[in-house]
């Protein structure tokens, strides 16, 4: 991953993006988990 | 601390003074010393961006803030993932294209002198007040705590940090940066470890878990929208991804970690992981605490974690009335240990009336607990009015000093200095280049040799460091730490995000027209703080939008010669034929 060409943009982006819905998900299910 | 602890301790802050030191040495021309060359890769680039941002403030009181408030403070970072994407999208780009050595450079090419020069400024003064409070904390806590002597902890880790920062520059600020964020990182697990090792052998994970939760420890999460509570999803989504722009985007002290990049792919990449890793990892350090809160359900903690205010009120008029609230304070303690007890035997029968039934009344003693805190507290502040009372900030270190073993105490105190240093490096290195590049070479001397400012970037360093040192001597009272860092740039990043956004995104606001809309930004932005009780997380928010419109209405009434002048600047900055990497 030392070059521009050989990244795909969007699709890091988006992984990004996903991993923090991901992660909101899942520390609300720990919240209500053991509240 | 034990001789073992020492060893740890000095040897692990001397290695890296040494290695700082040998890393940065050839640097000769301005672009070596102050962008390490431009070229270094992303894994260095992300450890050192999120090294910058984790002070000892964030491995101290962090914990303290879970074992307080719970897991809340986690949303605080729930903005910090979209900021990177937009910032490497738009923002990196940019930088590097233009081949500039501070983010306030480009806003010359955009609107003007003037408002590079006021950027700069509201800069230079945020960050060498914060890394006054970067360098302050650990030294406060650790004063408190061991009995050091808060000078002379100031002072020596100051002058460690100076020695290679200023004799190394970027590329060393960068490399041991590395070293230690993962020294930093390994010291909180091995408390992690330690702290759930040492819960009552009959205790699973599971059931720490449950009594944390029920308890109101985990709470990572809350949907809630209430302009007032600091932390909830909202202002940690909104109000924290306006905070991550500007922090990220236009702070030198972030901006110049990945300017160093070779490449916009591995300055790109070193946001992203920054991105990616930075909510888990924040998660993790308020997960330490919330364990120890529950350590603390099964050993006594002292009423009031502060020894040294302890002490005060101790030998004070109010010594009686502070003896009382401590013998309360313990009869709670055991009251709040059988209920505890209570609600595991519950949960383990399966039986959900009495589980409902223990933590009703464990939440019960638990409240009785905070009001018995609470009133310590006030009774602290009677002794001394003034004084610091709240002690969120001593939580962490006393468990670790109180009950680690020898060896481990001496590696979670070079954690916590490994991570001061990292911050005030960073914060010291991008005062010096602001200071230089647009203040001595703009304002100054614009013939400067690279050599005069390479030597002038060395002083400079040293001028902000023995600055920090001697802020960090009068920084006082400021209640937790982390917060009261956040909320210092909170005051400026809004109004500097406004200008950076502004000048990204429009083609036709003029130089003038942005200088007066910032302005009336920071107007709106000091009114918050001032005269209402928002969440300071939304002045990030408010002074943006308020500078960008103010921006905007002002415009209309600028004269069209400063606006095709801003726009030819403006061209010229995202012209394709020039900017092509």
């Amino acid at each position: 991953m030392s070059s521009e060409s050989k990244v795909n943009w969007p699709r890091l982006y988006t992984a990004v993006l996903a991993e923090l819905a991901l992660l909101i998900v899942i520390f609300y299910a720990f919240t209500k988990a053991f509240a | 601390m034990r001789t073992i602890d020492w060893v740890v301790l000095i040897g692990t802050l001397a290695a890296i003074v040494a290695y700082g030191t040998w890393k940065g040495r050839h640097k000769k021309n301005l672009d070596g010393y102050l962008l390490a060359g431009r070229e270094l890769k992303w894994p260095t680039i992300a450890l050192s961006i999120m090294a910058t941002q984790a002070s000892a403030i964030t491995f101290l009181s962090t914990p303290g803030q879970a074992y307080t408030d719970g897991m809340r403070f986690v949303q605080f970072y729930l903005g910090l993932p979209i900021a990177m994407v937009i910032l490497s999208i738009t923002a990196v780009p940019i930088y590097h294209r233009l081949k500039i050595f501070t983010a306030y450079e480009y806003l010359e090419t955009r609107f003007g002198v003037g408002t590079r020069t006021l950027t700069s400024l509201l800069f230079l003064i945020q960050r060498g007040l914060s890394t006054g409070i970067t360098l302050y904390a650990p030294a406060l806590i650790v004063s408190v705590i061991l009995g050091w002597n808060i000078h002379v902890t100031n002072v020596v880790v100051g002058l460690l940090v100076v020695i290679y920062t200023a004799s190394g520059g970027t590329k060393a600020v960068s490399r041991t940066q590395v070293h230690q964020l993962l020294i930093a990182l390994g010291g909180m697990a091995v408390a992690l470890i330690i702290a759930i090792h040492s819960l009552p052998q009959d205790v699973t994970l599971v059931e720490a878990f449950r009594v944390a939760g029920r308890m109101g420890r985990l709470n990572a999460i809350d949907f809630r929208f209430d302009p007032k509570t600091q932390y909830n999803f909202w202002s940690g989504l909104i109000g924290g991804a306006f905070l991550a722009l500007s922090y990220f985007g236009t702070d030198q002290s972030q901006v110049q970690r990945y300017l160093t990049g070779s490449s916009i792919a591995e300055s790109r990449l070193g946001l992203l992981i920054n991105g990616m890793v930075k909510v888990p990892m924040q998660f993790f350090i308020l997960f330490v605490g919330a364990m120890v809160f529950v350590f603390y359900q099964f050993v006594a903690p002292p009423l009031f974690f502060n020894t040294v205010q302890r002490a005060k009120v101790s030998t004070s008029q109010y010594a009686a009335e502070y003896e009382k609230l401590e013998a309360q304070h313990q009869t709670q303690f055991t009251e709040k240990r059988a209920d505890v007890q209570r609600l595991l035997t519950a949960m383990r029968a399966h039986d959900d009336a009495a589980t409902a039934v223990a933590t009703t009344a464990l939440r019960n003693v638990q409240e009785r607990e905070t009001a018995t805190r609470t009133a310590a507290a006030s009774l602290i502040n009677r002794t001394q009015p003034g004084a610091d009372n709240s002690d969120t900030n001593y939580i962490f270190l006393t468990f670790v000093i109180d009950y680690l073993p020898a060896g481990v105490v001496g590696l979670v105190l070079a954690a916590i200095f490994c991570a001061a240093m990292s911050a005030t490096s960073s914060g010291l290195n991008s005062l010096a280049s602001t200071t230089v590049v647009d203040i001595f070479r703009r304002l100054g001397k614009p013939h400067a040799t690279d050599a005069e400012c390479v030597r002038l970037s060395k002083l400079a360093t040293i001028a902000w460091g023995l600055f920090a040192i001697a802020f960090a001597e009068f920084a006082n009272r400021l209640g937790s730490l982390i917060e009261a860092v956040n909320k210092l740039g909170s005051l400026f990043y809004g109004t500097i995000l406004a200008i950076f956004l502004l000048a990204f995104y429009t083609k036709r606001v003029s130089g003038t027209a942005a200088f007066l809309g910032a302005l009336i930004g920071e107007a709106a932005v000091v009114w918050c703080a001032v005269a209402t009780d928002l969440a300071w997380l939304w002045w990030n928010v408010i002074g943006c939008v308020v500078g960008v419109l103010a921006a905007l209405i002002v415009q209309r009434f600028v004269p069209e010669q400063d606006l095709r002048s801003s726009a030819s600047s403006a061209d010229q900055a995202f012209d394709p034929q020039m900017n092509a990497d």
